[in-house]
């Protein structure tokens, strides 16, 4: 903290150093202690499996031995295909929808969000529609949509964005419009113009808050999507396949935990996936723990 | 209490002046809510003029700062920055504005949060590396060479307002208005960031306008102490400090100091005494 003194900044600044190495030590261990956690997760969770079926005495035909899903994904089914690359070429197809869905959403969240936070008069327009589209039970609406727009995949798209775009809409708004007074005269002081301090200021500032909204609206979209593959008329995606085990449930369990297995590995790869774009775009931000 | 003589102290003579308060009304809220903040304050700041504001909380010396510095608008009189309106001094960028709260953005480095009012403010025949030079230059000013590349959120209290102090200069501004700037910070740093503040208000030929609640802070750093008085604003006082430059522990360690710190703490028990 020394000003004029060049020496003892040196050795401050040499501290720093170290402790810039401590903290790459620090997140090794975080991460091989993260790794641990989820072996044991994954232990808790395949002995809760199996001591469920143990106790309550559960046969094949309710509750299959972990293993026995396992084997089945690499069976062959009816039409001939290895049952995982048949899961596969489903959660695909859903995958699109939820990424096209989600793309949509994202630029209809944020310009509302925008709208919301910046303009008094067209965000409170706008406001009863955003908390309509979050109340409309998309259940119910789904097979109205699939009617009117076909059952092809952009309905589903669209549904599944219909999801994400809530809370897109919410956190951009909460991120733009929640700037500090000082920081707003600071930009003031320099004679920014509204772009300069959109862009400079309440843009980056709102990143860590619409990030939040973002990994909420990945795995919205993924239900968005498969909920829209759910009524009668689809022929494949993940939620196809859910909604026929479900059918054949007493004859092949097996089919139905695969394929809700397949569903949650699709959800955990789309919030993955805005994680990684969070890490990439957010270096530099302060990690939001710190604050 | 307050007579119009001490009230309107003219700057000294054969220098410009900086910042003209005539007559200065302010008023937040309106109609029976309204509550009058500064009542009639006339005030003037010369060129290279370094003045602290002091007075009870209340007493509306933030205000004529935010009025000088057109973040706000008079209710009645006139303000002028360097014969100017405060907005068209504000767009001429001539003056730096420097908050209690470093208000640094998390996601810049140090270096790009000094770079900033560049950014904004596309001087014009000001090459990139006119730029660079200037700030690492004030960055050397401050103290803190080495650490272009942290973020605020590495460094100390101290460390941060000095970031706020080179982005506030970095400009060239003319006048630098500060509001409490050190009142967040511990008293070894304080003391220290008060010399320094004193020393680059030598090297850079800046006007300050500081507000402070500190009584040692504004007779170490001022040419003048305005003494305000609370609920509404007003000028009590305005006392020269008369100490030797430049100002040094040396100083305040001298018997001058102490008188002068005890008149402005005496003016200061009259103006809490005027305003209960």
């Amino acid at each position: 903290m020394s000003a004029s003194a060049g020496p003892e900044v040196a050795a401050q600044f040499s501290a720093r150093e170290r402790w810039l190495t401590d903290e790459r030590a620090e997140r090794l261990r975080s991460a091989s202690a993260r790794i641990t956690l989820v072996l044991i997760l994954v232990a808790l969770f395949l002995g809760g499996w199996e001591f469920l079926k143990w106790a309550t005495e559960a046969p094949r035909t309710t509750l299959p031995h972990f293993h026995e899903v396992v084997d089945y994904l690499f069976s062959i089914n009816s039409q001939g295909d290895v049952v995982w690359l048949a899961i596969g070429r489903n959660l695909r197809l859903t995958f699109i929808e939820a990424l096209s869905g989600l793309s949509v959403a994202i630029v209809a969240g944020f310009a509302a969000g925008t709208l919301m936070a910046l303009s008094r008069w067209t965000g409170r327009g706008i406001m009863p529609f955003v908390i309509g589209a979050q109340t409309v039970p998309i259940v119910a609406i789904a097979p109205a949509l699939v009617i009117w727009l076909g059952t092809g995949w952009e309905t589903k798209a669209l549904i599944a964005g219909f999801l994400a775009f809530f809370p897109i809409a919410v956190t951009s708004a909460r991120g733009i419009g929640d700037v500090s007074q000082d920081s707003l005269d600071l930009m003031a002081s320099y004679g920014a113009s509204r772009t300069e301090v959109f862009f400079k200021l309440r843009l980056p500032s709102a990143l860590p808050y619409i990030f939040t909204g973002l990994e909420v609206a990945a795995a919205f979209s993924v239900i968005g999507a498969i909920v829209a593959e759910l009524p009668v008329g689809s022929q494949e995606g993940i939620g196809v396949v859910i909604l026929t085990s479900q059918q054949y449930f007493s004859l092949q369990p097996e089919s139905l935990f695969a394929a809700i297995g397949g569903a949650c590995l699709l959800g955990g790869a789309m919030v993955g996936m805005v994680r990684i774009v969070q890490i990439v775009v957010l270096r530099g931000h302060r990690a939001q723990e710190l604050s | 209490m307050t007579t119009p003589d001490t009230s309107r102290q003219p700057a000294p003579s054969g220098t410009q002046t900086a910042i003209a308060f005539q007559g200065v009304r302010k008023e937040f809220g309106n109609g029976a809510n309204a509550t009058l903040a500064i009542e009639s304050v006339d005030l003037d700041i010369a060129e290279r003029e370094f003045v602290s504001l002091i007075g009870p909380s209340g007493c509306g010396k933030s205000t004529l700062l935010r009025l000088a510095a057109d973040l706000i608008e008079p209710s009645g009189g006139s303000v002028l920055v360097n014969s100017k309106t405060p907005r068209q001094a504000r767009l001429d960028r001539d003056y730096g504005f420097i908050f209690q709260a470093p208000t640094l953005f998390d996601w810049r480095t140090v270096w790009k949060n000094v770079a900033l009012p560049l950014e904004i403010m596309k001087i014009s025949g000001m090459s990139r590396e006119k730029k660079d030079e200037e700030i690492e230059r004030l960055l050397s000013m401050v103290g803190l060479d080495g650490f272009e590349s942290h973020h605020p959120y590495q460094l100390s209290g101290g460390m941060q307002q000095r970031v706020s102090l080179a982005r506030a200069l970095v400009f060239r501004p003319s006048i630098l208005l500060m509001d409490e700037p050190f009142g967040a910070l511990d008293e070894i740093t304080r003391d220290r960031m008060n010399l320094e503040l004193h020393r680059i208000w030598e090297e850079t030929n800046t006007t300050i306008l500081f507000v402070t609640h500190s009584i040692p802070e504004a007779v170490l750093l001022s040419g003048r102490v305005v003494v305000m008085t609370a609920r509404p604003g007003r000028v009590q006082e305005v006392i020269p400090i008369d100490l030797p430059y430049p100002r040094t522990t040396e100083v305040e360690e001298s018997t001058r100091y102490y008188e002068l710190v005890t008149e402005v703490r005496e003016s200061l028990g009259r103006a809490m005494a005027g305003g209960l």
